[in-house]
């Protein structure tokens, strides 16, 4: 018999002494007694295995065949659960817990969201909870290909979704759908423009005929490598590919306020701690009708986890910090800085390639503005390809 | 009362008979019928005495199992009763000798 079977049922060592413990041997079996282990240890003396319960017919047994019997050890389950009696609050917990958890992993309490790529995890967990699929929801209710299928429907970059449950967890694994690198030229046949009034600097010409040499000066919209290459005998149309490299000037105004608000802090400083339990909030301590208009806010969430598994119970600390505003007149020179930098970012932005090379500007101080008048040199790559035939609309970069 | 003891053993006799003659008519094993002993040996390390009527000796050399009609006398080192019930007595140990008295 299987040992784990003995022991859940109870088992007893017994030792039988006797003249004849044959006799007490075929008693038991004409009884239908069930033993085992028979151990010989001299002639008068025998040890075996029996089960608990048959101790009362045992003694009976070994009366009717002039033997005695000593009961050497007991073990089961019944015996190790006997101190149990004198706890029945422990044994009812104990019982509550073990169903509480059999009734608990029916719900999903944690979702986790692993992928790879740029899709946040909070997207996917807005389409989960549009298909019902959030904290609380009931486990036996989620499809996991049905989800599948429908996240894909909604998540058009998704490429793969996978969704798993274990008890209370809902692990959703998704990978994103990267496009194809475009290898091929946006056109079949195209024109090298000019983005920019300029003067050619360098150029560096891979497909197309060129029209245009170093120091030429050229016009936004002109066509510097023709998507036509004349071979004397025919044309090919072919899409243009150059990168070409141009001394341009930018000219614009960019403005500041002469006076602005400072923040300064108060030094009041107050503290709310919130106790988030999946999708509730209980607020444990602090105000929750703190003026939060003029106090800047940081929050701090500890969450509960235990190795890598994260509860849904997390501890938010919210401080608040109160400042006031403070009308501050910012001095020329530091308007004349702030100024250029902004000068110097747009102009970069406007560039596709290149370098500023020089800047010049005049600051004017009007009707409590900054203003400065800023004009640019600069090296730039002004090659831009057209389809042919098309005219060049411009950069709406302005 | 003589009588009557002599009439029910010519009964319990024209049983056996009868049963004994359909066994070997219909080709029936005779341990299905009756209580014939059946000795299984595993080996030399196990014994299987079937449909015994109880053990009359009981040694780590010898064990003795009484059946119908005799006994069988198993003789070997370390011997021991692994497991019995009413039918089934399972001797365990290294077995030199199984003799059928």
């Amino acid at each position: 018999m299987n040992p784990v079977v003995r022991f859940l049922r109870g088992e007893m060592r017994v030792r039988v002494t006797g003249a004849c413990v044959e006799d007490f041997l075929n008693l038991l079996s004409q009884a239908e007694i069930e033993f085992w282990d028979i151990e010989r240890r001299d002639e008068l003396h025998i040890d075996l295995s029996m089960r608990r319960k048959e101790k009362k017919r045992l003694k009976d047994i070994a009366f009717r065949c002039f033997c005695t019997a000593e009961i050497l050890s007991e073990r089961g389950a019944a015996l190790l659960l006997r101190p149990l009696r004198r706890r029945p609050v422990l044994v009812l917990g104990t019982a509550l817990v073990i169903a509480l958890s059999f009734f608990l992993q029916s719900f999903v309490w944690v979702i986790s969201v692993e992928g790879e790529g740029a899709i946040h995890a909070k997207t996917i967990l807005r389409e989960l909870e549009r298909l019902d699929i959030r904290f609380g929801s009931r486990a036996a209710s989620i499809d996991p290909q049905l989800t599948k299928m429908q996240m894909l429907n909604a998540v058009p970059e998704l490429s793969w979704l996978s969704v798993k449950r274990t008890g209370g967890k809902l692990t959703v694994l998704y990978t994103e759908r990267f496009p194809e690198p475009v290898e091929r030229l946006p056109y079949r046949t195209g024109s090298i423009i000019a983005a920019r009034d300029g003067i050619i600097t360098d150029y560096n010409i891979l497909e197309g005929m060129r029209l245009c040499k170093r120091g030429d000066a050229v016009k936004e919209g002109q066509i510097l490598v023709s998507g036509y290459e004349d071979y004397g005998l025919y044309l090919r149309a072919v899409c243009a590919e150059a990168e070409i490299y141009a001394q341009t000037w930018h000219t614009g105004t960019v403005v500041t306020p002469a006076n602005v608000s400072e923040k300064r802090y108060t030094g009041r400083e107050w503290t709310q701690v919130t106790l988030l339990l999946g999708r509730k909030r209980i607020n444990l301590c602090g105000n929750s009708g703190i003026f939060t208009d003029s106090c800047d806010k940081m929050i701090t969430v500890k969450k509960l986890a235990v190795a890598e598994y994260e509860f849904p119970v997390s501890i938010e600390t919210a401080t608040y910090r109160e400042y006031e505003c403070v009308p501050r007149s910012v001095q020329e020179d530091a308007a004349q800085e702030l100024l250029n930098t902004a000068w110097l970012r747009l102009v970069r932005s406007q560039m596709v390639a290149g370098t500023v090379e020089k800047t010049d500007g005049s600051l004017l101080n009007d009707g409590g503005l900054y203003i400065l008048h800023a004009q640019s040199t600069c090296n730039e790559m002004i090659a831009r390809l057209v389809p042919i035939g098309e005219p060049y609309k411009g950069e709406n970069n302005e | 009362m003589h009588r009557r003891i002599d009439c029910f053993r010519q009964v319990r006799k024209m049983k056996k008979d009868i049963s004994g003659m359909v066994g070997d008519k219909l080709s029936i094993p005779a341990e299905t019928l009756g209580e014939v002993p059946v000795v299984l040996l595993r080996g030399k390390r196990s014994v299987n005495i079937e449909n015994h009527r109880g053990i009359t000796e009981y040694k780590d050399t010898t064990v003795t199992v009484a059946v119908k009609r005799g006994s069988v006398r198993v003789t070997g080192n370390a011997l021991c009763i692994a497991r019995m019930t009413r039918k089934n007595v399972e001797i365990r140990g290294t077995v030199r000798m199984i003799e059928l008295e």
